[in-house]
């Protein structure tokens, strides 16, 4: 079941299903450049930190790490990826 | 030679890459020291430009265009690189070639820029940078295939190693033998889907590389697990901080105490070679005080650049930024500011030229206005002068220094009303604008000396001209207004007093009585107007001390603690954490906001604050001394 990235355990290997603009996240300037920097369905992503109260967080994408702030994090819904896949 | 020696005739290659591919060490390797750098026409947009010989030692004109995540111009460094490459920045030709550099760790992500940059139909080359590294986690790639796939030369090239570049210089000679640029260029209109579609054909062309999915556990990744760490995290962020400021405050007090005598001992000479004459008053008064005002901070400059340049090379700063974003976040501002904010700590003129690299501009505007809240180093001679005068030096709590608590106090007063500042303009001026922070935290890398030397030779260059000319033509006028017109026969007074100066102070005696600043304060604020830490010697002037008085501030302290009342004093320390006196950083702000402005709203905004805080400081103090 796909999960929002903000929800996403520390460290989990995911992979992205939709990046989509949803209640309260990225709006379409920050989504145009999420899709620049590689949050792209079908790329792997991880949480690497969190700040203490989730806000923000450093994912990484493919190979670059980028800190996300809680709304475009709640953009990205991802499929947790189980350690045979 | 086919090409004339002038340089508008020569061809120009532009650098195009992500940020973070080792672009600018490229750019260093390539040009050497033969490198200048400005701004583009109408932004503050950093502009390199250098120069460099091919193997058939044509001679190349070489710009490093901002780094950019896509072709979308979305921050004004991307739209500068996108006009560059459109050929439509005014006063900018369009370039000859692209060398794209590519981080070749990286593919995924900064080949989609590669087939992005092909759609301008400009000659280009493939520069797979930082090659070792990718050989290092065993990612080999196939420069033919690559170069076939994507239909332009492939080099590999190790920048921090000089590797490769030999190899570059013989391709660019080649490309730009036999390409020459069409007259029309297409004008690529990037969407959601040709993002998509690049996306699918960087998987495909990875794929047939072999090199599809290489998301190995980076080294990168281990040192993150303590760097960001919840709680080893920000005990990291503050010992860092610590050692910064040690620095910058202990390790620079010999190096300025040395640069201040050489200067005293240069106005010393003059003053006793050239004769008695308004010549020698300017040069020694005007001149030689303007340039020794300036070039005294220059070691707490370069040491504090140092540590940032450091700091930035290694990868660290943008994780700094990472864990301060939600507590400067609290405020309106964001963890971009906080680079900025640390460079102010010595002077508000770097740190104001530093928020170029806040790309929000609301965020980079908000940085500027508060930016010279944080206490530069030119405050310290007028806090000490002061502190030393009126509190006195004994131990409170167990063994804490008075005068340093005091001193402290200053500091975190500076810090409180920044803050304050900055969330009454989230709550008024820059209401409701959300943003994403969207910041890259590039792999960890160890800092190349080369690199920090050019970066830190560059900023010296841009702050010593600027700040330079600048303080340098205001304190010749401070000096005119200071000393002309001459004291009559047989005055008594000290010769500031009959001067315009003099004049213009005592008129402004009545506005400073509210807030307990006597006529010898308003005169000596007058050339403060300049530089801060001027007021120090035009107090000294005004109490008449003898010319050649080598410790003016020792020589004061125990005049002014006569004289003044406490509350005069607590005013005054109070009005120098406020006040707008420094005309290089008003003209610093100018120039980063093109325009008069913000340097007004934040003249206004600074002496206000300053005069209010100074006038309750005042009173308190008189209600409680029982004045």
């Amino acid at each position: 079941m796909p999960v929002s990235l903000i929800d996403l355990p520390l460290q989990q290997l995911a992979v992205i299903r939709e990046v989509k603009s949803v209640a309260g996240g990225a709006d379409a300037t920050a989504l145009r450049r999420m899709a620049e920097i590689g949050f792209l369905p079908g790329e792997i992503v991880k949480v690497v930190a969190r700040i203490p109260g989730g806000d923000p967080i450093a994912v990484r994408v493919a190979s670059s790490t980028f800190a996300l702030r809680r709304r475009e994090a709640s953009s990205v819904q991802v499929q947790v990826l189980q350690p045979n896949e | 030679m086919s090409r004339a020696n002038q340089s508008s005739d020569l061809p120009i290659v532009a650098l195009v890459g992500n940020p973070n591919c080792g672009k600018t060490a490229l750019f260093n390797v390539l040009t050497g020291s033969r490198q200048k750098v400005a701004n583009y026409a109408g932004v503050t947009v950093e502009r390199k430009e250098g120069y460099f010989l091919t193997r058939s030692d044509q001679r190349i004109k070489l710009f490093d265009l901002p780094g950019a995540y896509g072709l979308e111009a979305e921050t004004p460094d991307e739209q500068v690189t996108l006009d560059v490459l459109r050929g439509r920045l005014p006063g900018e030709q369009r370039p000859d070639l692209i060398v794209s550099v590519v981080d070749a760790t990286n593919l995924r992500q900064h080949l989609r820029m590669v087939l992005g940059l092909r759609r301008f139909g400009i000659p280009m080359v493939l520069a797979l940078n930082m090659s070792d590294l990718a050989a290092r986690h065993g990612l080999t790639i196939d420069t033919v295939s690559l170069s076939q796939a994507l239909g332009i030369p492939v080099v590999r090239t190790t920048a921090i190693h000089r590797a490769g570049v030999g190899d570059l210089l013989m391709k660019i000679d080649e490309v730009l033998a036999e390409q020459p640029v069409t007259a029309d260029i297409a004008i690529p209109v990037i969407t959601a889907e040709t993002i998509a579609h690049d996306h699918e054909e960087v998987r495909r062309i990875l794929s047939t590389l072999g090199v599809l999915d290489s998301t190995a556990l980076r080294t990168s990744d281990h040192i993150d697990r303590y760097v960001l760490h919840p709680v080893a995290g920000p005990m990291i962020l503050l010992c860092c901080l610590f050692v910064v400021f040690q620095a910058v405050f202990i390790g620079a007090q010999p190096l300025m105490e040395g640069l201040n005598s050489v200067v005293e001992s240069v106005a010393t000479f003059l003053y006793q070679r050239l004769p008695d004459s308004m010549v020698r008053s300017l040069l020694v008064d005007g001149v030689i005080a303007g340039a020794g005002s300036v070039l005294v901070f220059l070691p707490q400059i370069i040491i504090l650049f140092f540590f940032i340049l450091m700091l930035e090379e290694s990868g660290y700063l943008p994780r700094a930024a990472f864990m301060l974003d939600k507590l400067m976040g609290s405020v309106g501002l964001s963890g971009r500011s906080f680079i900025p904010l640390l460079s102010s700590f010595a002077c508000a003129v770097p740190g104001i030229m530093a928020t170029r690299t806040i790309q929000n501009p609301r965020d980079r505007l908000m940085t500027i206005m508060i930016a010279p809240l944080m206490t530069c180093s030119a405050r310290l001679p007028v806090y000490a002068l002061i502190i030393a005068a009126f509190i006195p030096a004994h131990r409170v709590w167990g063994g804490v220094e008075l005068q340093g608590l005091v001193l402290l106090g200053l500091y975190v007063g500076g810090i409180v009303s920044a803050m304050l500042v900055a969330w009454l303009m989230k709550l008024t001026a820059f209401r409701n604008e959300q943003h994403s922070l969207l910041l890259e935290l590039p792999a960890y890398h160890m800092p190349v000396m080369r690199n920090i030397a050019i970066g830190l030779w560059q900023r010296v260059q841009i702050f010593v001209t600027r700040v330079g000319t600048i303080i340098l033509s205001l304190m010749i006028i401070l000096w005119f207004l200071s000393s002309v017109p001459s004291p009559p026969e047989g005055a008594v007074g000290p010769a500031i007093q009959y001067s315009y100066a003099g004049q213009i102070g005592q008129a402004l005696s009545q506005v400073f009585a509210p807030i307990g600043f006597n006529w010898q304060i308003s005169i000596a604020l007058i050339p403060g107007l300049a530089a801060r830490e001027v007021a120090v010697g035009a107090l000294g002037t005004v109490y008449a001390l003898s010319a050649g008085t080598h410790d003016v501030s020792g020589a004061l302290t125990p005049l002014i603690a006569q004289s003044w009342s406490l509350a005069t004093a607590m005013s005054l320390l109070v009005w120098y954490v406020f006040a707008p006196q420094c005309l290089s950083t008003l003209a610093a702000v100018r120039r980063e906001t093109n325009g008069w402005r913000y340097p007004l709203i934040m003249l206004v905004y600074l002496f206000g604050m300053a005069y209010v805080a100074s006038f309750i400081t005042y009173h308190v103090t008189l209600a409680w001394t029982g004045g």
